[in-house]
């Protein structure tokens, strides 16, 4: 075989390429990882954004792991390769008049007299609401590990993976479930929301997992959905993993990934943008890279963003009409702004001052918010739709250096704030002066909170949807490849007909997270690419 | 049989109130029909509320006829009794600029030179939208006439019920599903942003999809109440186009009553309903207001579902969950119709002349952009009435010569947005400010409008609420929000017209293809009364 001949190729190096490199190599394909930046890991990464400060790391843009499924973790050995998580603590909110709630969220019934603070009922509620949550959660979680059916084709192999979808449902399912999950995937939160509790503090809480990476407030329909994709914790092979701070950041998750795919013999290029996939009758032949060199494999799986691969690295021809429709009517918005800060020590909150002795509070092992109410929120993306970074960003913010010793000297903390929203079209330009205003801004309500806040920064980092698009290939800033919008879900990720990680080009697969069960860290949508391939006996030995 | 035993009750004699009246009545029931008010026919009104002008009518809240299905004109021979139909005109939109965008129904030609100021992409897009709107209206119309079945039961029956339906989708195939898919989740903003790039062409197109809804365009969701909207067959033949009812929406009112009537349906009005009786989870009567008692085994509801659930029936009647869903019903609207009388027609910058001409005849729109109405929407969801409303416009005297003497004409305008918690105060000085700044957008199209004004009314949510029983000031009875749609409608489990309680039936416009004067639901609670051998024939 000469040496520009591969098995597969797999365009994009991070979590999910690797996560396809990995797989490819292990089932005895000579692959080859193809990422374009000089370090693997795309979004899952680390680094030390600081020059006066080189032995502070910040975990970069992604800052939490979550849902990927044991069954990765395990035939990848990722644990070997240095996959380490530590648990996240729970969800802290303090307000300006020296109140404060904290639970564990999912075990929201431990946290019923800090519930109870704010209303009698809601506390009663909130058993039910998680039960609620949990019961859809567990109806949903399967089907993030199903391939999606081509739902409406008439084909009669098609036909029956659609029956088997709904016999697999058939004992969790009635009316009322039927009725719950039409709910969810329609309504928005804040009416759900309404609809269960009347304290708008714990609605504001409650609020955080229903509009993170979206571009949609708590009042638009669809947010419901978002809600419950964060309520799942077991997806069909086993309770996953809490949320949690992977050790060393995201990157470490990364390099775990990357040494899995090397140990199994995959072999990873870095500085290798590719600029042309190679198309021969319909049938994928290779790729050729920015300068000129050609790589060739019968199969190419893509692990970029939908519209880079299908709109610049494809002649239009290839496509069929309606895919390229889609894709170019593909939602990618976003709006997010990730804020990484250097502290010289812990936030001290007005309504819960940390202990003499030094040690590190629970309120600060989880997420520390930054959302006030539903309504703080939703006026957070109004500004932002009304063309304006909005006057008080909703944060979800985490701490990761309580547990994690490895990403900065003794006593320096790192506050990893995942904060929204900017204008969406701020991706076109980058917006520094204002995007460092709306960081101020940021700071300045920590601080309302937590005096001596902005006193303790020693740096700070911003980074919006401009650096995303342009660093990452994330296009639009959209962190998960493409809105989690209700109409670019399941058979509709992220064309309908092509929901399966086929394409329309025999030979190329999507493993994206613009993908089903994309968006997060996962890895699922790179398990599935791989999982066609086989079955499609595409792959040479 | 005694005075007050019936084979049938209805309550409420609404237009759905009516038609299953007729329907019992038809059958050989002996029926009535309770209507707490002075007169019947509920929001399809024609009434003379200018005490100055005793002679010019107005259509008072619903304004346009389209989706009643062919199959109950005939039965119920509305035609006979008065149901007379004028298919109106284009879709116009006039601008400041002098420019204006027409839409023809019928003359793809004169729409496409109309866009084609504006966008020549667009209005080559046009007739391919249309086409693809039409497409998917077709899957989607003969729904309209299914009753919605148990989905995600595991009964057989139910289980046979849900294959029938999807069944009858088969046709759609792979883009097919995609494209309701989109059209039931997607916001209309999104979508028209996906086929069109003029604002002008967007903004015209916006309007069917928030119409009635508490929602702005930007809203997902709102793509499916515009395809709502261009349903043109709901699989018994084609639908008649839109278009104004002789004498206005009263007029659609009395020809149902006429029928039953007609049928020999009693028919009482100033008799409101106080409470439903029950008796071992059957229903077994109706108390009304002044105390009076009738008495059936067959009970069909046609009022607002959380007056019927939870004011007339004992909750301890009705299952848990069933009562949740009522009281969680989302029925918020925050539309407030104006009528406007005015001595001569607009006279358009755009398109002079205070002679009538085609733009005079159809919906004559105030919506600019999407951008335009979303911040209509936001204004009220701040909290104060939109600062710049939009409006959905029609002028019925233009081929309705029975409302108003020669030369007066009614503008009838349906508007949006107040903030939807103006339901529980009348706001007059707010409302009357709100149509004084309409009165003036118009007038920036039309110079001679407001000097043309000789008198209006306005009503907002309250009035709605009040008058009507219009709970939430909501004209469908509940909003056509995708979690209130088809099986959910208005409760998982009991959309199929039936309800927790044996012999009452549920045939508001609460309930699936329910939203306008369309019938459809008064219909399908006396067939499922009539599957349930619930017709009782006393006079037959």
């Amino acid at each position: 075989m000469s040496a520009n001949q591969y098995d597969a190729i797999v365009i994009g190096g991070g979590h999910n390429g690797l996560c396809a490199g990995a797989y490819l190599a292990k089932n005895g394909a000579n692959a080859i990882v193809l990422e374009k930046r000089y370090k693997t890991g795309g979004a899952a990464d680390t680094s030390a954004p600081w020059p006066e400060h080189p032995d502070f790391k910040v975990t970069t843009y992604s800052y939490v792991s979550g849902l990927i499924p044991p069954r990765v973790v395990s035939a990848l050995q990722l644990e070997k390769h240095g996959y380490k998580v530590y648990p996240m603590g729970p969800v802290y909110q303090a307000w300006p008049d020296g109140r404060s709630m904290m639970f564990q969220l999912g075990n929201a019934k431990a946290g019923k007299d800090e519930i109870a603070k704010f209303s009698k009922k809601d506390s009663e509620a909130i058993f039910e609401w998680e039960e609620w949550v949990g019961r859809i959660a567990d109806i949903l979680g399967p089907l993030l590990l199903s391939v999606p059916p081509k739902v409406g084709s008439k084909r009669p192999g098609d036909v029956i993976d659609q029956a088997k979808l709904l016999w697999r449902l058939r004992k969790e399912v009635d009316v009322r479930t039927t009725a719950e999950i039409t709910k969810l995937m329609t309504m928005s939160l804040t009416d759900l929301l309404d609809e269960w509790f009347e304290s708008e503090e714990l609605k504001g809480v409650l609020t955080v997992d229903g509009v993170i990476g979206t571009w949609a407030g708590p009042d638009e329909p669809g947010t419901a959905y978002v809600l419950a994709h964060h309520g799942i914790t077991d997806i069909g092979d086993g309770l996953l993993g809490n949320w949690g701070f992977p050790e060393g950041g995201m990157g470490a998750v990364a390099d775990a990934f990357r040494r899995s795919a090397e140990a199994f013999g995959c072999r990873i290029r870095t500085e290798a943008p590719v600029e042309k996939i190679l198309i021969e009758n319909g049938r994928v032949k290779g790729v050729v890279l920015a300068g000129g060199e050609e790589l060739r494999a019968p199969v190419v799986v893509t692990a970029c963003h939908p519209q880079v691969t299908f709109l610049q690295q494809i002649e239009r021809e290839e496509l069929p009409d309606d895919f390229v429709r889609d894709i170019e009517n593909w939602k990618s918005r976003s709006g997010t702004v990730k804020i990484n800060l250097a502290l010289s020590e812990l936030p001290n909150f007005i309504a819960d001052p940390n202990p003499r002795d030094g040690s590190v509070p629970e309120h600060l092992t989880g997420s520390v918010e930054l959302s006030l109410s539903a309504k703080y929120v939703e006026q957070a993306f109004q500004d932002a739709k009304q063309g304006r970074a909005a006057t008080a960003p909703f944060s979800d913010g985490v701490i990761p250096t309580v547990v994690d010793k490895t990403l900065a000297p003794e006593g320096v903390h790192i506050f990893s704030l995942f904060t929204q929203w900017c204008p969406q079209e701020w991706s076109s330009e980058p917006h520094t002066g204002e995007l460092e205003a709306y960081t101020d801004r940021i700071i300045d309500l920590y601080d309302g909170l937590a005096p001596g806040f902005k006193a303790s920064v020693i740096a700070r980092q911003t980074l919006g949807p401009h650096e995303m698009e342009q660093e990452l290939g994330m296009i639009g800033g959209n962190i998960f490849h493409g809105e989690l919008s209700a109409d670019q879900l399941f058979h509709m990720r992220p064309a309908p007909g092509f929901a399966d990680f086929r394409s329309p080009i025999k030979g190329l697969y999507q493993a994206h997270s613009g993908t089903h069960a994309g968006g997060g860290v996962n890895g699922i949508p790179a398990y599935h690419a791989v999982r066609q391939i086989t079955k499609d006996r595409a792959l040479k030995r | 049989m005694p005075a007050n035993i019936y084979d049938a009750i209805i309550v409420g004699g609404g237009h759905n109130g009516l038609i299953s009246g007729a329907y019992f009545a038809r059958a050989g029931a002996k029926t009535v029909v309770l209507e707490r008010r002075h007169k019947t026919g509920g929001a399809a009104d024609t009434s003379a509320p200018f005490a100055d002008h005793p002679e010019i009518n107005v259509t008072t809240y619903s304004y346009v006829m389209s989706l009643m299905p062919p199959t109950i004109i005939k039965e119920l021979q509305l035609e006979k009794n008065g149901y007379d139909v004028t298919p109106f005109g284009p879709y116009y939109q006039a601008y400041p600029d002098g420019r204006s965008v027409k839409v023809y129904p019928d003359d793809a030609k004169k729409s496409y030179d109309s866009i084609a100021q504006f966008s020549k992409k667009d209005a080559e897009t046009m007739p391919k939208w249309e086409e693809w709107l039409a497409g998917v209206a077709d899957v989607m119309g003969p729904l309209l006439l299914q009753v919605p079945p148990k989905l995600g039961s595991m009964k057989v029956g139910d289980l046979i019920e849900s294959a029938k339906v999807g069944w009858k989708m088969r046709g759609l195939g792979v883009r097919g599903v995609a494209d309701v898919t989109r059209l039931f989740t997607m916001s209309v903003s999104d979508l028209l942003g996906d086929w069109f790039e003029s604002d002008q062409v967007k903004g015209m197109l916006t309007v069917n999809g928030v119409i009635g809804t508490w929602a702005g365009p930007e809203e997902p969701g709102t793509a499916y109440v515009m395809l709502h909207h261009s349903i043109g067959d709901v699989g018994d033949g084609h639908l008649g186009s839109w278009g104004f009812q002789q004498g206005g929406m009263g007029g659609v009112a009395d020809a149902c009553r006429k029928a039953a009537e007609s049928f020999g349906c009693e028919i009482r009005t100033n008799a409101g309903v106080s409470k439903i009786l029950t008796e071992n989870g059957r229903v077994k009567g109706v108390v009304l207001e002044n105390g009076e008692e009738l008495r059936a085994p067959t009970i069909v509801s046609t009022i607002h579902p959380q007056i019927a659930f939870l004011d007339l029936i004992d909750k301890e009647q009705l299952p848990e969950e069933f009562v949740w869903d009522i009281e969680h019903w989302k029925t918020r609207s925050g539309v407030v119709k104006v009528n406007v009388a005015l001595s001569e027609l607009p006279d358009f910058i755009a398109d002079p002349g205070k002679e009538m001409q085609d733009i005079h005849t159809g919906s004559v729109e105030l919506c600019f952009s999407p951008e335009y109405a979303e911040r209509a929407f936001l204004d009220a969801k701040e909290g104060r009435a939109a600062e710049r409303p939009f409006v959905d416009g029609t002028i019925p005297t233009t081929l309705d010569k029975k409302l108003a003497p020669e030369g007066v004409h009614v503008f009838s305008m349906f508007t949006q947005w107040v903030p939807h918690s103006w339901v529980k105060e009348p706001h007059r000085d707010e409302l009357e400010a709100y149509a004084d700044r309409i009165i003036d957008i118009y007038s920036e199209l039309a110079p001679n409008f407001k000097g043309a004004v000789i008198d209006r009314q306005v009503i907002g949510p309250y009035d709605m609420e009040q008058d009507l029983g219009l709970i939430g000031g909501n004209i469908f009875q509940g909003e056509l929000s995708v979690d209130q749609l088809f099986h959910m409608r208005p409760s998982p489990g009991y959309a199929d017209y039936r309800t927790p309680l044996k012999g009452l039936y549920h045939g508001s416009s609460a309930t699936h293809a329910g939203g306008g004067v369309v019938g459809i639901p008064g219909w399908q609670a006396f067939r499922q009364a009539k599957k349930d051998r619930k017709v009782k024939k006393s006079r037959a």
